[in-house]
């Protein structure tokens, strides 16, 4: 008995061991959200879905508003599964700021979908599925938390990832062919994806998430509990910083379907922008100006071009 | 609570610990353990199915000891048939009153009468056709006088739910395992340490095959439309993996985490992708099951027995109800067909039984003839497998069209992300490996024979795949549902 004891031990050991160097090579490959849950706290943030978690480069906005370093924005976007308006975004977003700070900036994207929910869902099972459900610790680094309870790979995966990441950095351009598709999240929290953009894999691309979108629309609707959600987390960051309510681009067919799913949104927001003193941006009208990699995701070139726009029109709106 | 969980990975050792060291010298104190601790392993999920199970014990219990002292034949059928009936009853409940429901209002409303149903939002509690299988087992066999009933209603209880194997099985016989719990279990070194062998190799198939096919399956089945006749064909092999994994892979852990205990639970699965025929397959396939229906199904409807219309009958009755134990859902019933189908001309031509034995039994490799019987076997199960997996009989029958084209002639596409998908393939060849070269034995990892060097060897490198390669996002074993 205690020879297979120790046995056991031992082994425990050594895998218990194995894990914690593990730990430490995580990285932006690791996984999409993983890195913003180990960065300090924060001064000024982007906020959102994975439209601006792939579509609002931190460093442009920076460098055109002139953020010092203390103040530079840091992209807390998740996705639509994940940062919808709700109480476990919330929460997450009240651990992620710096609350010693007074002049901070603060972009919160919106769209029709990031205030909406799925009818069938029992109001206990709201976002249970979400990555911030049950996280108690969002600033530390390496995250032993998020590894346990939300890292759907062996740790060992991390450094699988990091060394197909060391690969295919240096074939972003030629990724189709090399990998499918490629995503690293940076240490300011964009979310660079790089896949194929010939035009018929785009095409499709674009009507698989037309079906996903139609889908939406018969499953979900409006909530006021998510809107009521989007309030409170305006008037939280309003305590550190100004504040700005953006819609992003989307490519125009699924404009379309948002806006004959909520057709109210646009009054909606501008209302609530008015009601809540902040600024609101609409660039959705400049669809036409961007490319997306699947019609809801700015290609990464063009989210730059967005960056630079969108940081132009914060400077004119100051 | 799931096998493949920290939750699991933290009960398993209390209760080890408590089970050897604190309670070790009182049968009694260790069977009520397995009971409080397959109770509590159960409730996890969901503790108001424990009064299911709860009930079901009780009535089995109580209707072995009646049919012990009860001699008129009539009693001893009415005890029978209650126990049946209630078993049965919220088997047939809980699984199939929706679907028959749905099957008798579609049915009405093709003739043109339209009638109002009302479908009941039911839960399937976990594991309902194993347990409900296991005290059925117990019944019949108290009734037909091949056991003696339980005394002992702690021992009972913990027969039927002991924890390892109470949701997915193996399904085990009272005469095996019901006598366990009477004896006094002795720790084995030996014994421990395979079934922790076994464990490992549980968690093997099922988080790092069993999960990642299942990433790319889902994709490929869930949009069948996009993909060439290769690609679908990759699908459907990736699901024959997938499932095999899956589902061996939980009797693994299973049998393994019973062995710590002291208990020897059956082989479900004897390799059974090294099929010669059809039949052979079905003897290597959860075994627990195959059995079962053969035992209580097959074998009183008379067998193999009787004019060639008698035959054909009962080999239909049996793969269909097999198939229809699966799911409610047509798809089951059909992959049960196709089964029938396949087996029936084997038998009809009695070749049933020519390949009873280990193929290429003292050879390295197989035989050309072995070889090709091989892969045509493992060709029709996958077949089959595709009206298993898919969602509806339509979406079956698309699948197969689709497959049906030019485009079955080039290469497969590299499902993205492709590295994973090419690990995948490469883990699935190690498993093979291991399996045919250890195919004689009762698992692929009954390594006992080698130096403590390669063995210690061997165990790291799988933990390591298991680090690298493994999926940990807690997907339920496929045959939780069923």
């Amino acid at each position: 008995m205690y020879r297979f004891i120790k046995n056991i031990l031992i082994i425990s050991f050594i895998i218990v061991a194995i894990h914690i160097i593990l730990a430490n090579f995580s990285d932006g490959s690791t996984d999409n959200f993983y890195l913003r849950f180990t960065s300090p706290k924060q001064n000024s943030l982007i906020i959102g879905t994975s439209r601006s978690a792939q579509g609002i480069h931190s460093d442009i906005i920076d460098s055109i508003l002139d953020l010092e370093e203390m103040n530079s924005i840091y992209n807390y976007s998740f996705s639509i599964n994940n940062s919808s308006y709700g109480e476990q975004y919330y929460n997450a977003i009240k651990n992620k700021i710096n609350t010693g700070s007074k002049n901070g900036l603060f972009i919160i994207t919106v769209d029709p979908w990031s205030i909406s929910l799925d009818t069938t869902l029992n109001e206990h099972e709201i976002d249970i599925e979400s990555v911030f459900y049950s996280m108690r610790y969002y600033n530390s680094s390496p995250n032993y938390e998020y590894l346990i309870k939300k890292y759907k790979k062996g740790w060992g995966n991390i450094l699988l990832k990091r060394l197909e990441s060391n690969i295919l950095s240096n074939k972003k351009d030629d990724i189709g062919k090399v990998n499918g598709s490629y995503t690293y999240l940076r240490k300011d929290g964009l979310l660079e994806v790089y896949t194929r953009m010939d035009s018929s894999y785009v095409r499709n691309n674009i009507q698989k998430k037309i079906n996903s979108y139609i889908k939406l629309v018969s499953r979900n609707k409006f909530s006021d509990f998510r809107f009521d959600y989007l309030k409170k987390t305006i008037e939280l960051l309003k305590n550190y910083g100004k504040v700005y309510l953006v819609r992003m681009p989307v490519h125009k067919s699924l404009l379309k379907i948002e806006n004959s799913f909520d057709p109210y949104f646009e009054k909606r927001m501008i209302i609530l922008a008015n009601n809540m003193d902040i600024e609101y941006l609409d660039f959705s009208i400049e669809s036409d100006e961007y490319s997306y990699t699947d019609g809801n995701h700015l290609h990464i070139e063009d989210a730059k071009r967005f960056s630079v726009n969108l940081s132009e029109r914060i400077k004119k709106s100051d | 609570m799931i096998f493949n969980t920290i939750d699991f990975a933290i009960f398993l050792p209390i209760i080890f610990i408590l089970y050897w060291f604190v309670i070790y010298k009182n049968i009694l104190h260790q069977n009520l353990l397995i009971t409080i601790s397959s109770y509590v392993f159960y409730g996890w999920w969901d503790w108001r199915f424990l009064s299911l199970i709860a009930f079901s014990t009780s009535v089995d219990y109580i209707i072995g000891n009646k049919l012990s002292i009860t001699q008129n034949k009539n009693s001893r059928k009415l005890l029978l048939f209650t126990s049946v009936f209630v078993n049965l009853g919220f088997l047939g409940f809980f699984k199939y009153y929706n679907f028959f429901l749905e099957n008798f209002v579609d049915a009405f409303s093709f003739f043109g009468y339209s009638i109002n149903s009302n479908s009941l939002n039911i839960i399937l509690p976990v594991g309902i056709s194993f347990y409900t299988f296991q005290t059925l087992s117990y019944t019949i066999d108290v009734y037909k006088k091949k056991i003696k009933p339980a005394k002992d209603i702690i021992s009972f209880t913990a027969f039927v739910s002991f924890f390892p194997q109470l949701v997915a099985g193996p399904i085990e016989r009272a005469k095996n395992l019901l006598p366990q719990f009477y004896k006094k279990r002795d720790f084995d070194y030996y014994k421990a340490v395979d079934g922790m062998r076994q464990i490992l190799l549980g968690l093997f198939k099922k988080i790092v095959i069993a999960d990642n096919c299942a990433v790319f399956a889902d994709q490929i089945f869930n949009n069948y439309q996009d993909y060439s006749g290769s690609t679908l064909i990759l699908g459907a092999i990736l699901f024959t993996f997938q499932i095999y994994c899956d589902f061996s892979g939980y009797s693994d852990i299973a049998i393994g985490t019973a062995r710590l205990f002291g208990f020897n639970l059956m082989q479900n699965f004897a390799f059974p992708y090294f099929s010669r025929d059809i039949a052979e397959f079905w003897r290597r396939w959860h075994i627990s099951l195959s059995t079962w229906f053969r035992d209580y199904l097959y074998i009183p409807l008379g067998g193999s027995r009787g004019s060639n219309y008698q035959k054909i009958r009962n080999v239909f009755i049996i793969f269909l109800v097999s198939g229809f134990w699966h799911g409610a859902n047509w798809t089951f019933i059909i992959w049960g067909a196709l089964n029938a189908i396949y087996f029936l001309p084997i038998m009809l031509m009695k070749r049933n039984r020519i390949n009873t034995d280990i193929v290429a039994k003292d050879r390295l490799f197989p035989s050309i003839k072995e070889l090709v019987s091989i892969i045509i076997t493992f060709s029709l199960t996958v077949f089959a497998w595709i009206f298993f997996r898919s969602e509806s009989v339509n979406d079956g029958f698309a699948y197969l069209f689709n497959i049906i084209d030019s485009s079955v002639f080039t290469l497969p596409d590299l499902i993205t992300p492709k590295l994973e998908m090419i690990y995948t393939l490469f883990c699935i060849i190690i498993l093979l490996f291991f399996e045919w070269k250890n195919r004689k034995k009762t698992h692929a990892l009954e390594i006992d024979h080698l130096t403590k060097f390669n063995r210690w060897g061997i165990y790291l490198t799988i933990i390591l795949m298991i680090i690298t390669f493994g999926t940990f996002n807690h997907n339920e074993f496929i045959y939780f549902q069923f």
